[in-house]
């Protein structure tokens, strides 16, 4: 359990936080780029602060706090140009850096402009999202994790959540939540709505593991059946700090994401790549859809992976209220979690980079991820597609063929294989 | 992205959002106020905040001025203190007994 005052200083993620200040220091997606295929300007909300994310013609974006430092209107009915972006109000026009530069009404020979800045940020694409950095000067390097910028068919699915970003992020330190959580109420659901939830989530845990890593926690796994040589301990996957997890199997490799809009707020995305050896068609960019987790009535949708976590996260409420928790030897990793924010807000206020800060440039980052995801192989890929939020993917249908393809070959050639 | 604070918020229907404000209420104002006696742990919350270590092992720095942290998890009768010293980094247990209890590996 945790203090009030220390529950607070782990979920506030406003300007002047610790929390903010060290969030501050990553880069985030926070849009696709076919939102501004009939705009040049949208509203978006990062870190309790509201933004203008812009397009130029050009295709440069450019990131700027929403309301003009004038008579405060939204910069984001302003007009872009490909050196900035200029009030709709009164004209007032900021470069990419936030400086003021022009102010029309004004006469020319003062310096006022001079005195005037905007926040700003930075903004860049990379698989066909936009990412922001706003925090301070020199920005690091956009990290390539490898889930972003390797081949294959790629979705994203996407909602915003109404609770903070750390209840998901502790989620992903707590394994044992998969053979509860995702496997025996899995089941039950499955039971009483007459559907067979799938197997390779109702495993139980032996053993599990958590070891820090250059990019986080990196998380293992002996579940029945197993032994230290699968892959699930062997390798294992990664939280990677402090706002991502690392998972994958059965040739899908995914990133989950959990962008913390404010404290109450978060943007969840689930970034596929889909790579079972086949010849792929080239994507443009990334399929984008929206998964549901609460139906009609406002229960939550709970016949699927992602939406059972939704309700675990939601259900704990907008914050959750750590003074109240009871931790058991199974929460290592959470506790774990928290000690690695307060190592890294220490780190920030000491002037330091925290953990995951990249200053090289790169082409590519490869997490460590298994392959042979609890033990399931072939049935991994439908039972994921199926069972979690790829479900409501508009190609659904295409990548379990994409798989099934994949699995039937390689079973024709074991059966030619042994029959020479 | 959506917006929360405009009618763009997307994937979050209004009865949503509402139904899971409705689940539990708000931290208290005061940072430094244990939970409401009627809350069925509050008996014993003072206890565990005023057991959790206070000074690091290593080097005696103060966990909770050096930016430490310490959280505590159960392991049947055993307190078992997560504790990070923010003044010289150790990161270890600090565990609280009643009876010293080994379990024997097999062998």
């Amino acid at each position: 359990m945790l203090t009030v005052e220390q529950n607070n200083e782990l979920t506030q993620v406003g300007p002047g936080t610790p929390m903010g200040e060290l969030l501050r220091r990553y880069w985030y997606p926070i849009a696709f780029e076919q939102d501004f295929d009939g705009v040049p300007s949208r509203s978006v909300r990062l870190l309790s602060e509201n933004w203008t994310l812009y397009k130029t013609p050009s295709g440069k974006y450019g990131i700027i706090a929403e309301q003009c430092a004038h008579r405060r209107a939204s910069m984001t009915y302003g007009v872009v140009h490909e050196d900035g972006i200029r009030c709709g109000y009164h004209g007032w026009k900021y470069d990419f850096d936030g400086q003021c530069v022009e102010q029309p009404a004004e006469a020319e020979n003062q310096n006022f402009k001079d005195r005037v800045t905007l926040k700003a940020g930075k903004a860049q694409t990379m698989g066909g999202m936009v990412w922001v950095y706003v925090g301070p000067d020199p920005a690091p390097e956009l990290p390539r994790f490898d889930v972003f910028v390797k081949d294959g068919v790629r979705d994203v699915g996407y909602t915003t959540i109404p609770c903070n970003w750390l209840q998901i992020m502790e989620n992903s330190v707590d394994p044992h939540h998969v053979e509860w959580l995702h496997g025996y109420y899995f089941n039950f659901v499955g039971e009483t709505n007459g559907f067979e939830a799938p197997k390779a989530f109702q495993k139980r845990h032996i053993r599990t593991g958590f070891d820090e890593m250059e990019w986080g926690i990196l998380k293992r796994r002996v579940l029945e059946g197993s032994t230290e040589e699968g892959d699930d301990w062997k390798i294992g996957h990664p939280l990677v700090f402090p706002f991502y997890m690392r998972v994958g199997g059965a040739y899908i490799d995914q990133m989950q994401i959990r962008v913390p809009i404010d404290d109450t707020h978060t943007w969840k995305l689930f970034y596929s790549t889909h790579n079972p050896g086949e010849t792929l068609e080239v994507q443009e960019r990334p399929v984008v859809y929206e998964y549901l987790w609460m139906d009609e009535q406002g229960r939550f949708i709970t016949d699927y992976i992602e939406g059972q976590d939704i309700m675990a996260w939601v259900s704990q409420g907008p914050i959750t209220d750590r003074t109240q928790e009871h931790l058991g030897r199974s929460d290592a990793g959470v506790a774990m979690l928290r000690k690695m924010f307060k190592e890294n807000m220490r780190k920030v206020a000491n002037g330091e980079d925290p953990i995951g800060t990249v200053r090289e440039r790169h082409e590519i980052i490869n997490l460590p991820c298994e392959k042979d995801k609890f033990g399931a192989e072939r049935t991994f890929a439908a039972a994921w597609i199926n069972g979690g939020s790829m479900r409501y993917s508009p190609i659904k249908q295409q990548l379990l063929e994409l798989h099934e393809t994949y699995w039937a070959g390689v079973e024709t050639a074991e059966k030619a294989g042994a029959g020479a | 992205m959506p917006d929360p604070s405009s009618s763009e918020l997307a994937g979050v229907p209004v009865a949503a959002a509402a139904g899971a404000a409705a689940v539990t209420g708000p931290l208290p104002e005061d940072p430094h106020q244990l939970p409401a006696p009627t809350e069925w742990f509050a008996p014993d919350a003072e206890r565990h905040y005023l057991d959790r270590p206070r000074f690091c092992p290593m080097c005696a720095a103060s966990i909770g001025e050096h930016g430490g942290i310490t959280t505590e998890y159960w392991t049947g009768d055993t307190r078992n203190f997560m504790t990070w010293c923010g003044g010289c980094g150790w990161f270890g247990e600090v565990v609280r007994f009643d009876r010293v209890t080994i379990y024997e590996e097999e062998h």
